[in-house]
């Protein structure tokens, strides 16, 4: 082949590999969320609207509306055996996250206090309540501030809505892994970003985390009512206004397992029912 | 000036294909460094850090910071070794002759279009297993197909084509008869290269769908020969096995292509390079398999670990084609002969 022919055959071929280039890139389609900055759109965000208009799973039709009372659990729960050192790392990954938390910091999956309670610990009533309730009009609210979720572990109502905020000055995506319900992963490149969820199915628990940020990950524990709590620092919880009546209640630890306990408990009265977790439980 | 001529295109065919020598080779290195860039997006868990695709956070460049590093580094290096690609189809268009090499750059492009829009769909579905499994499984035959092409343009392929190796065979007393073990050879390289693949697509699925620790410790299992029944019915604890069960097999079958392999050392040495490459690579890669548990997953193991099945892989395609080449030219010989 002579040199012309050789370079007008490559120009031809080059212009329609470059045209099959193009085209393939396009296929991508475009962002439905057209209200977000157009740097913000991401995946997820057309799941959105679908998620708000959705109904709540609390509000069957024809189902008896579940009562309420005046009895509570309480309770502390504690950790036996020598308490493990928090694993510490360095939030090298980003500048800003750096910056918000120089130095060493620990990772929030076992944060045991100086009495041995347990902070983070979901506690709730796993059966014995009857009833549908319906989701909170107050929503449920996790927000990305200094580079961690706030906060780490919550709990939220079937059908109550989640509103997701960014309050840091760098991207973070905010990706939920559940298994009944419906899967997101939003991206919140801008400060001051809000975004509002929903899990329609109760399921416990389900991981959320930012893929960008490896060290970010927080536990969301949605119940068809709202007899749930958080142990505090201390380890304490408080479940109120419960009716009378024998449950089972189940406590989750994201490192150290579950355990549960049966408890019957009287109209206005208060009982304390305490766990116990061991590592490696 | 016929002549002068003739030499002229002569010396066009030698420029052009050494043009070609060099510029499949770097594609098809190229092509490997996306494999690896591939694993880390994986092996660092960054696999969804960009939420949306093509654009990354709406941008075609983000922050490069914590995941995003990974996933969209990987994104780049995906259009710049998908457009090589491309460059590379059209390059044999214009400078090569045979259609099977164009053929199979063809393939390639095709190939890694369609891996782009597999990663693109991943993102955009959130990860799914079978999608994510695919993505990886398609990057290994686009590897393969880049390499291919790259050693139908090397001078190795030229001199093994060009001598006969049935003539060889006969030349050499230590071979029995002519053809004979270049076919055994090939059928063993082609089962073995087969296994490993399917033992490549195991370890995929393992990897997308969180089973890569499910049985934590290594060699035992569960601190037995065998996982406990209660443990087997457990998610991913059956396939984590499987693919232990496909290193035993892919081992026995590599070594049995590689004694085949060795036997034809002394017809051309190219072979005694792909059993010695071989053996070596499977050895590593059972080694890197082992510190991918002992480290609980270290990203930079878990990535080199896949980087070393692909060139497990790549090296049977590779000696599986130069069989392939060899064999038939004993049969044509001997029937010519008959």
């Amino acid at each position: 082949m002579s040199g012309p022919a050789i370079r007008f055959r490559f120009a031809s071929v080059c212009a329609a590999t470059a045209l099959a280039a193009v085209l393939a890139a396009g296929c991508g389609g475009k962002d439905e969320d057209e209200d977000q900055p157009k740097s913000a759109r991401a995946r997820g965000a057309a799941t959105e609207s679908a998620a708000a208009s959705a109904a709540p799973a609390a509000s069957a039709a024809g189902s008896a509306a579940g009562a309420t009372g005046n009895a509570s659990i309480t309770g502390k729960i504690v950790f036996e055996g020598p308490i493990p050192a928090p694993e510490k790392f360095k939030m090298t990954a980003d500048a800003y996250c750096l910056k918000q938390n120089p130095g060493e910091v620990a990772r929030q999956d076992a944060e045991i206090g100086p009495d041995r309670g347990i902070k983070d610990v979901f506690v709730y009533v796993k059966s014995g309540i009857t009833g549908t309730y319906p989701p909170p009009a107050t929503p449920a609210v996790i927000d990305q501030r200094g580079c961690r979720y706030h906060p780490h572990v919550f709990g939220m109502v079937a059908g109550q809505s989640l509103d997701i905020l960014n309050s840091d000055d760098t991207l973070h995506n905010i990706h939920s892994l559940p298994e009944k319900n419906e899967s997101f992963n939003l991206g919140m490149p801008v400060k001051g970003m809000k975004y509002t969820k929903k899990f329609d199915k109760p399921e416990v628990m389900i991981h959320i985390k930012c893929d960008v940020h490896g060290w970010m990950s927080a536990y969301c524990g949605v119940v068809a009512h709202p007899f749930f709590a958080v142990t505090a620092a201390d380890g304490t919880y408080t479940i109120k206004n419960l009716p009378a009546g024998t449950y089972t209640i189940e406590a989750w630890h994201e490192k150290f397992g579950t355990q549960t306990q049966q408890v019957t408990v009287g109209a206005s009265e208060s009982k304390s029912v305490g766990f116990t977790f061991k590592a490696g439980a | 000036m016929s002549a002068a001529r003739t030499k002229e295109n002569g010396a066009h065919e030698a420029r052009n294909a050494g043009i070609l020598r060099v510029a499949t080779r770097s594609v098809a290195f190229g092509v490997f460094l996306l494999l690896v860039a591939g694993a880390l997006v994986t092996s660092t868990g960054s696999g969804l850090a960009v939420p949306d695709w093509p654009l990354s956070y709406g941008k075609v460049m983000p922050p490069m910071v914590g995941g995003i590093l990974y996933e969209h580094g990987h994104r780049l290096v995906a259009a710049a070794v998908s457009t090589l690609v491309g460059l590379e189809m059209a390059m044999l268009f214009c400078l090569e002759r045979r259609k099977g090499v164009r053929l199979l750059g063809v393939a390639a492009f095709v190939a890694i279009l369609s891996q782009a829009v597999l990663g693109g769909l991943t993102v955009l579905l959130l990860l799914p297993p079978a999608i994510s499994s695919a993505h990886a499984a398609l990057a290994e035959v686009v590897f393969a197909l880049t390499s291919v092409v790259a050693l139908m343009c090397s001078k190795t392929w030229d001199d093994l084509t060009a001598r006969s190796l049935s003539l060889s065979l006969e030349e050499n007393p230590n071979i029995s008869s002519r053809g004979v073990e270049a076919t055994r050879a090939f059928r063993r390289v082609a089962v073995a290269t087969a296994a490993i693949y399917v033992q490549i697509v195991l370890g995929a699925v393992m990897r997308h769908t969180g089973a890569g620790l499910a049985i934590p410790d290594f060699p035992a299992a569960f601190g037995g020969l065998w996982p406990p029944a209660d443990e087997l019915q457990r998610r991913g604890v059956g396939l984590h096995l499987a693919h232990r069960i496909g290193a035993v097999v892919v081992l026995a079958l590599v070594l049995a292509a590689v004694r085949a392999l060795a036997r034809l050392s002394a017809v051309n040495p190219v072979f005694s390079g792909f059993a010695a490459a071989w053996t070596g690579l499977v050895a590593i890669q059972i080694l890197l398999g082992a510190l991918s548990i002992w480290s609980k997953k270290a990203p930079s193991l878990t990535a080199a670990h896949l980087a070393g099945g692909a060139l497990c892989w790549v090296v049977g395609v590779l000696a599986a084609v130069c069989l392939g080449a060899c064999r038939n030219l004993p049969n044509a010989v001997s029937s010519g002969r008959a």
